[in-house]
């Protein structure tokens, strides 16, 4: 990288970390979502 | 097309079209990414002037670009969420907001970390970085605003009002480097006439910047389905999804 490395790799890297982060995090919440919704759902059901 | 966009207003049709759409977004866009990373650290040339720092414009350029248009399509969608009411609108503008304020923050911390090695700074005052800078203030303001506000209708009807008057950053942003002196760049492909820039790194860079769009439709579509069933949770069409699975 011509004497650049370090700020074009860490660039990269943040980069890299973010576009990670983005699509992982959604998933999981995601998931928790649906859990959840299904636990309030079913609670709701016994009651019933 | 008019029935197409009746449906997709309809949340359990938006929840399940978004579910289909997604993984196909995501092969395409890392089929992109990849070939605009090769394109770009592998098969261009050092600048002439800038040597390799340059290639950090790969994802500077795409992520700046992606910050306007985030802002400009929550405002949009916002919008349309305050005037027609619409439910998945009011769901995308509030996904939005998350994914727009990381483009901004990747714009920011990037552009530093080419500004470091060619302008021996990583950060001036200057009109276009202050501007964007501006820019993730908003995006944190929407952010906050939408999760102090518990009732999330009334909250997208606020962030909308405040995304709305923001507007007036974005042609700023856009024509900082022309109408101030700055020591940022004008603009080498966004303009009247032809791109400033040779093909062998265009090329790449158009491709890592439709890949960057076609991601942030991917984190879209994954925030806003979950901010479809948390609005609509009461109804039956969530109850079927949840128990299905």
């Amino acid at each position: 990288m011509g004497g650049y490395g370090v700020y074009v790799w860490s660039a990269y890297a943040i980069w890299l970390a973010v576009m990670i982060i983005n699509v992982v995090q959604p998933a999981i919440k995601s998931r928790g979502t649906l859990k959840r919704l299904a636990r309030s759902i079913n609670q709701r059901a016994k009651q019933t | 097309m008019w029935t197409f966009f009746h449906k997709l207003g309809s949340p359990p049709y938006f929840y399940r079209i978004a579910g289909r759409l997604i993984p196909w977004l995501g092969w395409v866009c890392a089929g992109l990414l990849v070939a605009g990373l090769y394109g770009g650290l592998v098969l261009a040339p050092p600048d002439y002037q800038q040597g390799d720092s340059y290639r950090i414009i790969f994802i500077h350029v795409p992520s700046a670009w992606m910050s306007l248009f985030i802002y400009v399509l929550m405002a949009v969608s916002g919008a349309v969420g305050l005037i027609w009411r619409i439910k998945v609108a009011e769901a995308i503008a509030a996904a939005s907001a998350p994914v727009g304020a990381w483009f901004t923050f990747l714009a920011l911390i990037t552009g530093s970390l080419w500004g470091k090695p060619m302008w021996g700074t990583y950060w001036v005052w200057d009109a276009r970085l202050t501007s964007e800078l501006i820019l993730l203030f908003l995006y944190l303001g929407v952010i906050g605003l939408h999760s102090a506000i518990e009732d999330r209708r009334t909250a997208s009807r606020a962030t909308a009002v405040l995304s709305l008057v923001g507007l007036v950053n974005i042609p700023i942003i856009h024509f900082s480097v022309e109408w101030w002196n700055t020591l940022h760049q004008g603009a080498t492909v966004t303009k009247i006439g032809a791109p400033s820039i040779d093909l062998s790194m265009l090329l790449p860079l158009l491709i890592m910047a439709l890949g960057f769009k076609l991601y942030y439709f991917m984190v879209l579509l994954m925030r806003s389905r979950v901010e479809v069933l948390e609005r609509e949770r009461g109804s039956v069409w969530v109850r079927e999804v949840v128990q299905t699975g």
